[in-house]
């Protein structure tokens, strides 16, 4: 298990460094010295071009990318991002994006909290009662909630705010308040819900069938005990890497309702540094690098889960 | 002894030609089956068929297809004319106006003092900002007169001075028949009204207009600078105080800020929707066929390098695919190949590795074996012999990537990577409704949400019955 699991954090390692060359070479790529430094000027009016050029220069703007590349790499391992040029001006663009990840993540992490519990109980539930009203009607609502985009969840939560006495839009980072994260993680969760429940009710009643919960229930077990210690742990097979993979979903639609409810996270951050006009591309590549490392190393997470739920193929990779 | 005398007595009781040959010639071992044989595809339908929510599902998104074709082309408002005049209308459905829905008012709170009757002298000589502020008694639909206005007012300080505010629901279009200030009315707009008397004229016989000649004026100064064919007052605006016109017709959606008609936009916005899905959709059935075909038929090396390749591309999220994309590209193709390819850059890996998959299920089989040996090429056995035996699962696992294609297209809109702003897109209208306020002009964001919405339960509905129906293993395993 212990190698498997180094092996994969290897790999994951090298599939990270491919993905980060290759968008730096592609961003490295649109941009110009000139457009660069054309970039830079606008954001301090008091600057003149030969000011502009020449920090442009000591930045190392007018290197060859293959140059520009190693120094980059260089600097990466030191924690040095490069500069940010638009949003603000010669900070390093990590030291930025720590101040914002943390809304990003709470709304994330919150969601992920609050949509695995329910998700669970409403595929007990569903399972429990198979073929009954209940299930239908829990049915019913998965279908819709898997169906219905996020966006359109927001939408609806931010038009009944002020019934439900919450912020029509997220506050300034110091107003801001528990009240401010309850609709973006509201729906950010109905669709994780509503995926864990289905996923939950047909592992669920596959088990439900199999003999040894029939032996469970002979030994005097009622159906709460058979169902919660002996199915329920063996449906978890599939589902822990689903609850997993779900925080990438997750992650991704938080982009949507971030920029939709005016949340000041990373998502805001990358849209703004990769504008058309004033482009700030060392910002814009540490917003990617986190976007993707989150992404590999959920993956990483769920491949690993995988083993940890399941000794079977814990034993098959030790071969 | 005895047998021999039983043996003679049948000879003598069965004489030879009493028997007769029911067949000779003709070999029939079976009785020839009387009902149809049910093939592959008669099998989907009839189980898809009897799959209600499927059928159901499927019947609406038919009709949201003909929606989105025949609307916008009965329609009467052409989708990009812009009309400040009747910027942001709320909706308004004839049928459902008595229930006290989409009857084309928008609640106000007013001060008090802002209501007055349409006959009100002071009227007469407001300029347009001042105007403007005034609510009719007569448009408003929860009060009857300015008496029960006065009773129903309430009061609220501000800075320790007191308002009087009263919450009203006023009647757009009704008031669109009433006088009132036309804005961005052109020289010839201006002619036409006044040749039809439509101008109010004020006590001391002035005409109600305020014209901004600024641009006229320095054509006027400088006549080399005029375009051909113009003359200066063709670059006059006016304000102008029309007489009542006609009602503004409804619309069923309302309008947007720049008073285009939503319904029609919203029906050519499901069109582009509609089209991109179907054209990612048939994209990445290529290309994921083609790249899975290659890499599972061949294997080895082949496979390995290929696979290595899906991996990397597959690690990079999409929205790092989306946005290199578009710093890429941007202007240098239309965007609905922009949006399409990046679409396709995400969706197609997952096709890719189902095929390879088929492919390894496939390619060892006896009946390929035996192909081969008659020396068909690798093109025939893969596209001859082993796809058409994994279309099924190949179409079931690909059709749900229409309905993902439109949520795609939607949340980069949102994001503003989307089509370019004058291409109609659902994603493009709700980033407009966005735009203009979710909270205070709700229905530019609801309608396009419900169509997505009622667009993905449906899509999602109907690729699940079909994927049952076409499913093999469950043919006649349910009841």
């Amino acid at each position: 298990m212990i190698r498997y699991t180094l092996k994969r954090i290897v790999l994951m390692f090298v599939t990270l460094f491919i993905i980060l060359t290759l968008c730096y070479i592609l961003i490295q790529l649109t941009t110009s010295f000139e457009k660069r430094v054309t970039v830079y000027r606008m954001s301090d009016p008091k600057l003149t071009q030969e000011d502009a050029e020449a920090y442009g220069r000591a930045h190392g703007w007018d290197d060859p990318i293959p140059v520009k590349y190693f120094n980059w790499l260089k600097g990466i391992i030191k924690g040095d991002w490069g500069v940010s040029v638009v949003k603000e001006v010669g900070q390093n663009p990590w030291v930025i994006l720590t101040r914002f990840i943390p809304f990003t993540m709470s709304i994330n992490i919150w969601s992920l909290i609050i949509s695995v519990p329910l998700g669970f109980l409403f595929g007990i539930i569903a399972a429990l009662r198979k073929n009954k009203p209940l299930d239908y009607l829990i049915s019913f609502f998965v279908i819709i909630f898997i169906s219905v985009p996020s966006f359109v969840f927001v939408t609806f939560l931010m038009i009944n705010a002020t019934s439900m006495g919450l912020p029509i839009q997220f506050r300034a980072a110091d107003q801001a308040n528990w009240k401010d994260y309850v609709i973006p993680i509201m729906a950010l969760s109905f669709g994780p819900i509503a995926t864990l429940t289905r996923y939950t009710r047909a592992e669920l009643t596959e088990v439900l069938t199999s003999e040894y919960l029939l032996l469970a229930r002979t030994k005097g077990l009622n159906k709460f005990q058979a169902t919660v210690r002996h199915a329920l742990r063996n449906s978890m097979v599939p589902l822990v890497p689903l609850i997993i993979g779900n925080f990438i979903s997750i992650m991704f639609g938080s982009l949507v309702i971030e920029r939709i409810y005016g949340v000041k996270g990373v998502g805001g951050i990358l849209l703004e540094a990769i504008s058309e006009t004033n482009p700030d591309h060392d910002l814009a590549m540490a917003a990617l690098a986190f976007y993707t490392i989150i992404g590999l190393a959920t993956t990483l997470v769920v491949d690993l889960s995988y083993g940890i739920v399941d000794p079977r193929i814990r034993m098959g990779a030790r071969k | 002894m005895e047998n021999l005398n039983n043996k003679e007595a049948m000879e003598m009781e069965f004489a030879p030609d009493a028997f007769e040959f029911t067949q000779l010639d003709e070999r029939i071992f079976d009785k020839k089956f009387e009902t149809k044989a049910i093939g592959y595809f008669g099998d989907a339908i009839r189980r898809f068929v009897r799959n209600k929510s499927s059928v159901v599902a499927f019947a609406i998104f038919v009709l949201i297809i003909l929606f989105s074709i025949f609307a916008p082309i009965f329609s009467k408002y052409d989708p990009y004319y812009i009309d400040v005049n009747i910027s942001l209308y709320p909706p308004k459905i004839p049928g459902l106006a008595k229930l006290g829905i989409f009857d084309g008012t928008r609640k106000y709170k007013v001060e008090a003092k802002y209501i007055t009757t349409i006959s009100d002298p002071r009227l007469a000589d407001m300029k347009d900002e001042e105007y403007s502020k005034y609510f009719f008694i007569e448009y408003i639909r929860n009060f009857d007169s300015l008496e029960e206005i006065e009773e129903a007012k309430y009061e609220e300080t501000f800075d320790g001075e007191v308002f009087y505010f009263v919450d009203i629901k006023y009647d757009i279009y009704a008031r669109s028949a009433a006088p009132r200030w036309l804005k961005d009315v052109t020289h010839a707009k201006y002619l036409e009204l006044k040749e039809e008397e439509r101008i109010v004229v004020n006590e001391n016989g002035e005409e109600m207009i305020v014209a901004n000649t600024f641009l006229g004026d320095y054509y006027e100064r400088n006549p080399q600078q005029l375009p051909p064919g113009k003359t200066p007052q063709d670059f006059y605006t006016y304000k102008v105080y029309v007489k009542g016109f006609e009602e503004t017709p409804p619309h069923y959606f309302g309008t947007d800020i720049s008073g285009r008609d939503l319904w029609t936009r919203l029906w050519m916005g499901t069109r582009t929707s509609l089209l991109i899905g179907l054209f990612v959709a048939v994209i990445t059935i290529t290309v994921g066929v083609i790249w899975g075909s290659i890499s599972g038929y061949y294997g080895g090396n082949v496979d390995l390098i290929m696979e290595r390749f899906t991996e990397v591309l597959g690690g990079i999220p999409w929205i790092v695919i989306m946005i290199l994309v578009k710093m890429f590209l941007s202007g240098k193709v239309p965007s609905l190949i922009l949006v399409g390819l990046s679409l396709v850059l995400t969706s197609w890996i997952g096709t890719a590795s189902m095929v390879r998959s088929q492919m390894y299920r496939y390619k060892g089989r006896e009946y390929v074996l035996a192909s081969r040996t008659f020396g068909a090429s690798d093109f025939r056995l893969i596209f001859k012999h082993i796809l058409p035996n994994a279309l099924g699962t190949i179409v079931t696992g690909t059709i749900l990537i229409i309905p993902s294609a439109i949520f795609f297209e939607s949340s980069v809109a949102y994001l503003g990577l989307g089509f370019d702003s004058s291409t109609l897109s659902i994603g493009n209208l709700l980033d407009a409704g966005r735009a203009s306020g979710i909270v205070q002009h709700p229905y530019l964001t609801i309608f396009p949400s419900v169509i997505i919405s009622i667009l993905m339960i449906s899509f999602n509905l109907f690729g699940n019955g079909l994927r049952d129906a076409l499913n093999p293993s469950l043919r006649g395993a349910e009841e």
